[in-house]
């Protein structure tokens, strides 16, 4: 759950920047974790004064500041909670668990009820390890002041000369979404304040803008602010990018390079030649073969877990799979599929027009779900994959796996994963689709 | 970095040639070009989408591609991956150079193929961060394709998040291999040498495979995506079905233990459905068997006899009525 997340080169640049207004008061809007307060503490500012309206920051903020935020209990099957929230880090350290805690209240779902279970039984120990940690992390660290409320407020009130720093979350998301659950658990002097809309967050953006030192982070550009982008980071290939804006200082960029590696076979040219098998890779070996025979416009998609496709001992494509948390797309239960090929190619190199159909009828094989149950722990079924295709069906599926639903621009396709073996799909691709160039 | 242009650039008019020694550069349609089949050099997605970017914001490629000619078509020696991004881009004209003083043989083609890859110089890096840091905007700093951090001009910022402390899970591995004894103990200790976990048991591979129908149908049944959970499941359903263990060494028709040798112990919950008993009935139990350790009718690491005992006596005044 969000509470302020910063990515590490966007830390870097605050306290590259951040070192000219040692000796000025800055005001934070949308403290969340505090983790931006935190830094300008280790560039050497001391009067911080921060704010936001959600229960976990109020109590934070209000502790950092000298203060005590009363938080009790509303639902009444969390009574046994009341003991740890005496207040100052115990509430803190409770708030913060719920967090996660709470996602597994409300179900009947085994996993859901087996989570609770153990969270309640550990909690008396996780409680006072939390709180250790989190004192641990704190540090001494306070704030000179802390406002519980809205930030246009906030930052209105805030002095001409004060430097203002605010790394709002996308307003589509919205704190009250990101903090139901917490709000319907705890009672507490919850703030009022206005739920953001482009309108509003324009009107912050005036305020932040509208003074000689600031500060803001958005996952998009802002259209009026191009003069002001002082950094653009990228932490990971599928992550967004975050901009960053200013009144001043140094620019900086940060990229993403996918790591590559060698692979130790050469590829196959002319006619196949042995036995087709699959070999495993490592992520940094299918990076290169991607970049090779991929064409160099499709984003990197993640996997789990990935092979060559070898004709004796020469290279004729590569297959990738993603299964749960590695996977982007798989839909669980068997709705649409089991496990998600990922990504599927031949090498351009042989005489044969169809090898990329060799290439998925190696990809459905009894072997590859052999090393994809063993790999993911799970019994697999059925293979799931998307063509990025304008057209209502893709060739290359036909015959092998069967349109699930259809999207503009790609079609999802499913399928029996362990149809035959490697070399009964060799030898029905070699009966109906090995036609030369 | 050229600035975009209002107008049209002046060399997108398809034949324009130029003659350069025993080359010609001409302006042709980009899709009279194809890229060289085998090629050495690959670019990563990353670095594509930059070239494509810079592509899109000049207007026009400012590097030429080097091609051979192949009939009425050209084929790319170097510049496959410009030519790739400027057809992304959405260019129709590319401007080429080729050698037209006569037709180069194969080793003279994969000699300048390689050499444009090949033959690059080297940065020095500080004159490298100097100029670097002459660019004063994102966009300028984006086209070059390097940046800050790989400069290593993004400074550490040690700041640990403030976080509570997560459920405290054990990680249970099962490796399933291959059934030749001789094999078992290699994979073994090749496996554990590859992971790091709490406890580690070894199964064969048939095993592996049940306990993957086991897990699947418990999973589907019970409707949960968890593995753990999924166990849970399983192991609910063997709890439930405990007592049928004792058919492997009890043949409930003769009433006697079954024929053949059994070496194994079994569990007391084989015999009483249940591994607990009443503490107020353990109490009496525990005073029974000290008291016979005690007076030597049964011996430390044997106090199981006494039950043995106890049945054969039962069994014994069954017998007498």
């Amino acid at each position: 759950m969000f509470t302020g997340s910063i990515n590490r080169d966007v830390k870097s640049i605050l306290a590259e920047h951040s070192r000219e207004w040692v000796g000025k008061t800055v005001y934070v809007g949308c403290s969340g974790n505090f983790n931006v307060e935190r830094i300008l503490g280790h560039v050497g500012i001391s009067d911080i004064h921060s704010n936001d309206v959600s229960l976990y920051s109020c109590a934070l903020g209000t502790y950092l500041s000298g203060g005590n935020l009363e938080v009790g209990v509303k639902d009444e099957q969390l009574a046994w909670l009341e003991p740890y929230l005496s207040g100052g880090i115990e509430t803190i350290a409770t708030i913060h668990m719920c967090l996660d805690y709470l996602l597994f209240l409300g179900h009947e779902e085994p996993y859901h009820k087996r989570m609770k279970l153990i969270y309640e039984n550990q909690w008396k120990t996780l409680h006072a390890e939390s709180c250790e940690r989190i004192l641990r992390v704190i540090d001494g660290f306070t704030v000179s002041s802390f406002m519980s409320g809205d930030v246009v407020d906030f930052l209105e009130a805030a002095p001409a000369d004060a430097v203002v720093v605010t790394f709002p979350p996308p307003y589509e998301l919205g704190y009250e979404r990101l903090y139901k659950e917490i709000d319907s658990t705890f009672s507490w002097n919850s703030p009022s304040y206005t739920t953001f809309n482009a309108e509003r967050f324009a009107h912050l953006t005036d305020l932040i803008t509208d003074r000689e030192h600031w500060m803001t982070m958005r996952d998009e550009e802002v259209e009026g602010l191009s003069e002001f982008l002082v950094g653009r980071t990228q932490t990971s290939v599928s992550a967004k990018p975050v901009y960053v804006y200013s009144g001043g200082g140094t620019v900086r960029v940060s990229r993403f390079y996918q790591k590559t590696a060698d692979v130790p076979f050469g590829v196959c040219e002319g006619e196949l030649d042995g036995e087709i098998r699959l070999v495993n890779l490592n992520l940094h070996q299918i990076n290169q073969l991607r970049s090779r025979f991929l064409s160099p416009g499709i984003a990197p998609a993640k996997s789990g877990l990935q092979f060559a496709v070898l004709s004796g001992d020469k290279l004729i494509g590569a297959v990738m799979y993603a299964y749960g948390g590695t996977g982007q797309r798989v839909e669980y239960r068997g709705r649409f599929c089991d496990v998600y090929l990922t990504s599927d190619f031949a090498v351009g190199t042989t005489k044969y027009k169809k090898l990329s159909k060799l290439v998925l009828a190696v990809a459905v094989s009894k072997e590859a779900r052999a090393m994809c149950e063993q790999e993911f722990k799970a019994r697999l079924r059925r293979i799931g994959t998307t063509a990025f295709t304008e057209k209502a069906s893709s060739m290359k599926y036909r015959g092998l796996m069967k349109p699930w639903k259809r999207a503009p621009g790609s079609v999802n396709y499913v399928g029996e994963f362990g149809r035959w073996t490697i070399q009964e799909g060799h030898e029905w691709w070699k009966a109906n689709h090995s036609q030369l160039k | 970095m050229v600035e975009s242009q209002s107008q049209p650039t002046q060399v997108t008019a398809i034949g324009q040639r130029i003659n350069y020694g025993p080359f010609t550069i001409e302006t042709v349609d980009i899709l009279r070009v194809d890229p060289i089949e085998k090629n050495a050099r690959f670019m990563r997605n990353e670095t594509f989408r930059q070239l494509v970017d810079n592509i899109k914001n000049d207007g026009a490629l400012s590097q030429i591609p080097f091609c051979v000619k192949a009939g009425d078509r050209f084929i790319t020696l170097s510049g496959n991956h410009r030519l790739k991004a400027a057809l992304e881009a959405g260019e129709t004209v590319l401007p080429i150079i080729y050698p037209t003083h006569r037709e180069l043989t194969r080793a003279e083609q994969v000699a300048i193929q390689i050499s444009h890859n090949a033959i690059a110089g080297d940065d020095d890096p500080i004159i490298l961060l100097e100029l670097f840091n002459e660019l004063g905007t994102v966009s300028d700093k984006l086209y070059t394709g390097i940046d800050d951090k790989a400069l290593a001009q993004l400074e550490a910022v040690d700041i640990s998040q403030i976080d509570s402390v997560k459920l405290n899970f054990r990680i249970l591995s099962f490796f399933f291999m291959p059934e030749e004894i001789s094999e078992l103990k290699d994979a073994f200790d090749d496996a554990s040498k590859r992971v790091s976990s709490s406890e580690t048991y070894l199964a064969n591979m048939k095993d592996f495979d049940d306990l993957l129908t086991a897990l699947a149908e418990a999973k589907s049944s019970a409707n949960v995506a968890n593995v753990a959970t999924g166990l849970q499941v399983v192991l609910a359903v063997y709890r439930k079905h405990r007592d049928e263990l004792t058919a492997h060494w009890w043949d409930k028709e003769s009433g006697e233990m079954k024929e053949g040798k059994h070496n194994q112990w079994v569990p007391l919950s084989s015999i009483i459905d249940s591994d607990v008993v009443p503490a107020d009935a353990a109490a009496v139990i525990k005073k029974a068997v000290t008291k016979m350790r005690d007076s030597g009718d049964l011996q430390s690491g044997s106090l199981w006899k006494a039950f043995e005992y106890w049945a054969a006596d039962y069994l014994a005044g069954d017998s007498g009525e």
